[in-house]
């Protein structure tokens, strides 16, 4: 779809790229880098060692054993695979090294060219706080709380800390400066609560990130979370290209997202899209980036955070626009300008032409509290047809454990605009055949169906208000078992006879393959008189 | 002459007629009794509609003490064969409302006849016991009956599985057959099993006991040892049977089934790193161990209660069929008694037999001590069990996780009596016999002459305990071939079962060996 | 006899058991109520998947609109036949008391039972030490605690009367 206006930019932008990552996003990046004619160099744990993303590539690498701290994560065994396949740059796609400084430090002393922002961007965007003061700097209102960590340590800081949280106002949130994914966060609910929250946010970062500030804001419930997508070139030029609404979570998990953000005005958007700009400027924000803001209903924005790298949900803009981010990515990382047609996309970007919604199929289990699964998956169908793109990663007996993260597939779709993108969604998610293990697949049926959904009646909030899966299961709990008798009347044997084995052969009773008759007739030939 | 319509009516009458059994009224006394009919309980055994009977139209041949006029099809026993788990099984279900179940010659025909049938095709044997006796009027036949039976009971024996499930009276010489076949699955509350019944034993030895006490369920589980598993209700008894069968092979020659599964071969639990307490005199429960490793944590256990100083039963690793033994430091330290010995060395050859690989978890002290084992003759039972884990060819696994002293290790499926994968956990001890003994015995010189002898034993104890009491000693001579990390000890199974998937080996030709029974 | 015609019953764990007449017309797919379970969207044709294992052998993997279920079938009457044998059985043991005896010599380290507590077989009832190790005495017998024989501290011989159970 997208048409390359950008006649300055010539040949592949790098020869050979090592992607630092798995599952679906590292076939994402392979592709991209393929319709480049770059070549690929894949990593993988032994967990993955006949993964797509390993078959996909030019050439793959060994980096250690299942668990990601002994292979994904470990910045030597990754930047030594780099040099060793000589390639010229690192994608790190999103999630394990991506975020961390001291990676994109080890490549490039490496002499590697590392597909992200520079070490000092990423270790200043590390601190939240450190991001909310760039913002506040730039007059980009930020969610209303504490700027610098709260004094947890010295003996007469809780007066401090009281004072600031009645300021601020309850419920707040204890929230870690270095924190991520909902961890060493908590929420208060009262002024009693405060010195047992602070202590235990502050206990929880420490140990989740070896840095334990922590500081308050306060909680807003009803608004939406709405992102907006940033691409920066080494001269310091920042756009904003559109922006998503990643409102349907849980637990800070996103499940379900989208854009453009329903309901948003050309102005409104507009306005968001600058405040955006704004901050990326003022971290000195350079390649792929997110800027994360929380709006109440009557419009108000309160900047969030900034995530330097390429997010799991920017096929939803991919869609939108017409561009391909990773592409963008590696020319950025390489030193070009930003291209002739991202310029062109953004200067329109207040008014997309299409609407794509992404949903996050993940082995968890939505009649549970969204708990992990585990298991080999027995069918996986993808589906497919006009305007349907399926980011997935597994494949007919896939083993899903507990090693990585539960995503299996990210499926997107796009049309004219809302309505039609959700029909196309529902026809999507029919066609998807999912057998083996409880994926997340119900909830993005019933989500799609939801009336409150549908009129994008949207925040934060919105799943655990309105998602109540137990009668909905029950219901298919009773189809279930009837399918399940007609099945087996139907499959019946003649008795005592011929049987399907378990594995849908058919089997004598003692089994084809027994070798109990073989060695009968090799004994009586053995024992005929001579 | 009746018309052919005539005939095959005929033949449905009297199939109705051996459908009956010994007739309403008895069939309602045996469910008052809380027990199923013969057919019921065939039902519930097999896959559902599987049942093919075999001489129904059976009936006796005497004429004596009036039983020319009392004939009944079936002659009390229900014959023949179906599935279970879509494998085939041949089936005796003795009928209780028939002359009580008592067996005599016609009714032990048939069973001999299914016996037969399933040592030529190669099949297990299930035998549903609820007999009374021998059949008193047909005599010494009775007894030439049931001795036909024994034989072929031991000629099936490690030949086909044989699994008795014992649902009512199985009482004198009746009990020689379940005990000649590889498991004994017993119901609490309705069947028992003795040689000689209550009143006899008063007679003889003025002993006051009731059956249950004698011989039931409970008895026979955690005193005797001569049943496997004692079940609440028919039910569950017979769907014992169900999975005990699901774990063996269908012959001897056969592989073991396997079974797939969603949990991952590469599955480590950290909770094993911790399972081993810090101090060595606490014990901890070894079923933690089998249940984090075997898939899915199902763990078919035997005689859980009788000697439970060893563990024994069947799981599932990877999809294929072991035999597990282990240690239960909870219980006597883990030391080896007789009844241990015995249980283990029956457990181990009856999976040798029928080619069911063997894992082994090791944690042992030693023989416990004492009068009453020397008495009781631990040297001839500890030999059944060393001379069954030396005797088998399956794959002999071992994960050796904490003590592992004396002749003990010897024959726990030890390197030395061809164990094929022996794994050691760090914290595993081979040696000799424990720290302070050792101590004792090498320094008493060094000890007697320091002067102050406490000091001088705790400082020499340390010493040796960092010198000796780990798995390198052992492992720089091989006879562990690894030290795993406890987390890892199920992929590390898992791999090492694989490895050997097509493992070979044999004993010498001889017509069998002379194990000390 | 293609295709089985009796009654089925369907089991899925945590769920009533469904007893299935496959002679009427499968009716489950149209049995969701809007208004009780949330606009959910008309239900698509379920993968069906036979498995190991069940009480029966039949064991199924159903998957209905995402949700994934294992179900057990088995024919009605057998089923409740099987209900009939469960509840049946008795778990008496006869009369009598049963006495658990020290198996080895050792010190008592704690009892764990009071007289008139009730314990399952298995359970452990004191803990001695010996060998130099802890070690539970478990329960032989289901019952109740008639009497507890034993005291913390104290030094038992091979033999001697621990607790009674009835």
């Amino acid at each position: 779809m997208s048409l390359r206006k950008d006649g300055a930019r010539q040949g592949p932008p790098f020869r050979r790229v090592l992607i630092a990552n798995r599952g679906e996003i590292a076939l994402r990046v392979i592709r991209a880098c393929h319709d480049l004619g770059i070549e690929t160099v894949a990593i993988h744990s032994d967990a993955d060692a006949d993964a797509r993303h390993v078959r996909a590539a030019d050439q793959a690498i060994r980096i250690g054993p299942p668990p990601a701290s002994e292979s994904y994560l470990r910045i030597d065994a990754v930047v030594e695979a780099a040099v060793a396949s000589g390639s010229d740059a690192v994608h790190p796609g999103y999630g394990f090294l991506s975020e961390r400084p001291a990676f994109a430090e080890a490549c490039r002393d490496a002499g590697l060219t590392f597909v992200g922002p520079e070490p000092a961007t990423l270790r200043g965007l590390g601190d939240k706080l450190h991001a909310r003061r760039a913002a506040a700097g730039v007059g980009v209102p930020v969610v209303p709380g504490s700027l610098e960590p709260i004094p947890v340590e010295r003996a007469d800081g809780f007066d401090a800390i009281a004072d600031a949280a009645s300021q601020i106002g309850f419920p707040l949130l204890v929230k870690a400066a270095a924190g991520g994914g909902g961890r060493g966060m908590r929420v208060v609910l009262e002024p009693r609560d405060l010195p047992a929250a602070v202590a235990a946010a502050a206990h929880e970062a420490e140990a989740a990130f070896g840095d334990g500030a922590v500081y308050l804001e306060r909680r807003i419930d009803a608004a939406r979370h709405i992102e907006v997508q940033l691409l920066g070139d080494a001269a310091g030029s920042v756009v904003a290209i559109g922006e998503r609404d990643c409102s349907v979570q849980r637990r800070h998990q996103k499940l379900v997202e989208e854009g453009p953000a329903p309901g948003l005005e050309p102005a409104a958007r507009q306005r968001l899209h600058a405040l955006a700009t704004a901050v990326a400027r003022a971290v000195g924000l350079r390649n792929a980036a997110t800027a994360e803001f929380l709006v109440e209903p009557g419009g108000e924005a309160w900047f969030l955070e900034v995530n330097a790298r390429l997010q799991v949900e920017h096929g939803v803009t991919e869609l939108i626009t017409g561009l391909d981010l990773v592409q963008e990515q590696l020319w950025l990382a390489a030193g070009w300008p930003l291209g002739a047609d991202v310029l062109a996309v953004a200067a329109d970007a207040a008014h997309p032409a299409r609407h794509a919604i992404e949903v996050r199929l993940s082995a968890e289990d939505p009649g549970r509290g969204f708990a992990p699964t585990a298991g080999r998956l027995g069918r996986w169908r993808a589906p497919s047809g006009l305007g349907v793109r399926m980011d997935d990663w597994v494949e007919d007996g896939t083993v899903i454990g507990g090693d990585y993260d539960p995503l299996l597939g990210k499926l997107l779709v796009v049309d004219a605009d809302r309505p039609r993108a959700i029909a196309r969604m529902v026809r999507a998610l029919d066609e998807l055949e999912v057998s083996g293990l409880q994926t997340t697949l119900p909830f993005h049926r019933w989500l799609m169906a939801d009336p409150a959904f549908r009129a994008a009646e949207l925040a934060i909030d919105f799943v655990d208000r309105r998602w109540r899966p137990d009668a909905m299961r029950a219901a298919a709990a009773g189809v279930a078992a009837d399918a399940a008798a007609r099945h087996h009347a139907a499959d019946a044997g003649h008795p005592g006879q011929v049987m399907p084995s378990p594995d849908g052969r058919m089997a004598t009773p003692t089994g084809s393959r027994s070798p109990w008759r073989a060695a009968g007739r090799a004994e009586a030939v053995d024992r005929w008189p001579r | 002459m009746p018309t052919n319509d005539e005939r095959i009516e005929e033949l449905h009458r009297l199939r109705a007629a051996s459908q009956r059994g010994g007739g309403e009224a008895r069939v309602e006394q045996q469910h008052d009794k809380g027990k199923l009919t013969a057919r019921e309980r065939i039902e519930l055994l097999l896959d559902p509609d599987s049942f093919v009977e075999l001489d129904a139209f059976v009936t006796h041949r005497s004429v004596d003490f009036g039983l020319e006029s009392e004939r009944y099809l079936t002659d009390g026993v229900v014959t023949g064969h179906g599935l279970i788990d879509g494998r085939l099984v041949f089936l005796f279900s003795q009928d209780f409302t028939i002359f009580g179940g008592s067996l005599a010659e016609a009714h032990a025909e048939k069973i001999c006849k299914i016996m037969d049938l399933a040592m030529k095709v190669g099949a297990p044997i299930v035998g549903l016991n609820d007999s009374g006796g021998a059949r008193i009027q047909e005599g010494v036949v009775s007894l030439g009956a049931y001795a036909d039976i024994f034989l072929r009971n031991t000629l099936a024996s490690g030949v086909v599985p044989q699994i008795s499930v014992i649902l009512g009276p199985c009482a004198g010489g009746a009990v020689y057959s379940p005990a000649i076949t590889d498991v004994t699955i017993m119901v609490d509350g309705t069947s028992y099993m003795f040689v000689t019944g209550p009143d006899v034993v008063r007679t003889v030895t003025h002993e006051d006991v009731d059956r249950e006490r004698l011989g039931g369920a409970q008895t026979h589980t955690t005193i005797s040892g001569v049943a496997h598993l004692a079940c609440a209700d028919e039910a569950t008894a017979l769907e014992r049977a169900r999975a005990v069968l699901s774990h063996l092979p269908l012959n001897n020659v056969d592989d073991p089934p396997t079974r797939p599964t969603n949990d991952l071969d590469t599955r480590t639990d950290p909770a094993l790193d911790r399972v081993i307490p810090d101090a060595p005199n606490q014990p901890y429960d070894m079923h933690d161990v089998i249940g984090s490793v075997v898939d899915d944590g199902e763990f078919l256990e035997l005689q859980p209660n009788w000697a439970a100083n060893i563990i024994v039963g069947w799981a599932w690793l990877g999809g294929q069929s072991v035999g597990i033994v282990a240690q239960q430091p909870s219980v006597l330290a883990g030391a080896l008694d007789i009844d241990a010995s015995d249980k283990a060395a029956r457990f181990v050859r009856t999976c040798d037999a029928f080619n069911v690989p063997l894992v082994t978890f090791i944690d042992v002290p030693g023989f416990l001590p004492g009068v009453a084992q020397e008495h009781g003759g631990i040297i001839r039972h500890g030999a059944k069990l060393l001379y069954a884990y030396a005797e088998a060819t399956v794959p002999k696994l071992s994960v050796i996780t904490r003590k592992a002293y004396g002749g003990a290790y010897d024959v726990m499926s030890s390197k030395h009596i061809r164990g094929d994968l022996n794994l050691a956990w760090p914290s595993a001890e081979i040696a000799v016999m424990g720290v302070a003994g050792a101590v004792n015995i090498i320094f008493r010189d060094e000890i007697a002459a320091a002067p102050d002898a406490d000091a001088e034993r705790e400082r020499l104890t340390s010493d040796y305990e960092t010198r000796f009491a780990n798995p390198y000693i052992a492992a720089a001579r091989g006879y562990v071939d690894d030290v795993i990390v406890p987390s890892e000890t199920r992929p590390r199974l898992i791999a090492g079962l694989r490895m050997l998937a097509t493992k070979r080996d044999r004993n010498p030709s001889r017509k069998h060996g002379n194990i000390p029974l | 006899m293609a295709t089985m015609n009796e009654p089925l019953r369907a089991t899925i764990e945590g769920a009533e058991p469904l007893v299935v007449d496959v002679r009427a017309a499968a009716g489950g797919h149209a049995a969701t109520d809007d208004a009780e379970t949330g606009a959910a969207p008309p239900m698509r044709r379920p993968i069906v998947r036979r498995l190991a294992g069940g009480p029966a052998g039949a064991r199924y993997e159903v998957v209905v609109d995402g949700w994934r279920f294992e179900v057990d079938v088995e024919p009605a009457a057998r089923a409740a036949l099987r209900d009939r044998a469960s509840r049946g059985g008795t778990t008496g043991r006869g009369g009598g008391r049963h006495v658990v005896r020290a198996q080895i010599p050792g010190r008592i380290l704690a009892v764990l039972v009071a007289a008139g507590d009730v314990v399952d077989a298995g359970q452990a009832l004191l803990t001695v030490e010996a060998m130099k190790m802890e070690n539970a005495v478990p329960a032989p017998w289901p019952g109740t605690i008639a009497r507890v024989g034993a005291v913390a501290g104290q030094t038992v011989e091979l033999g001697d009367e621990l607790v009674e159970i009835e």
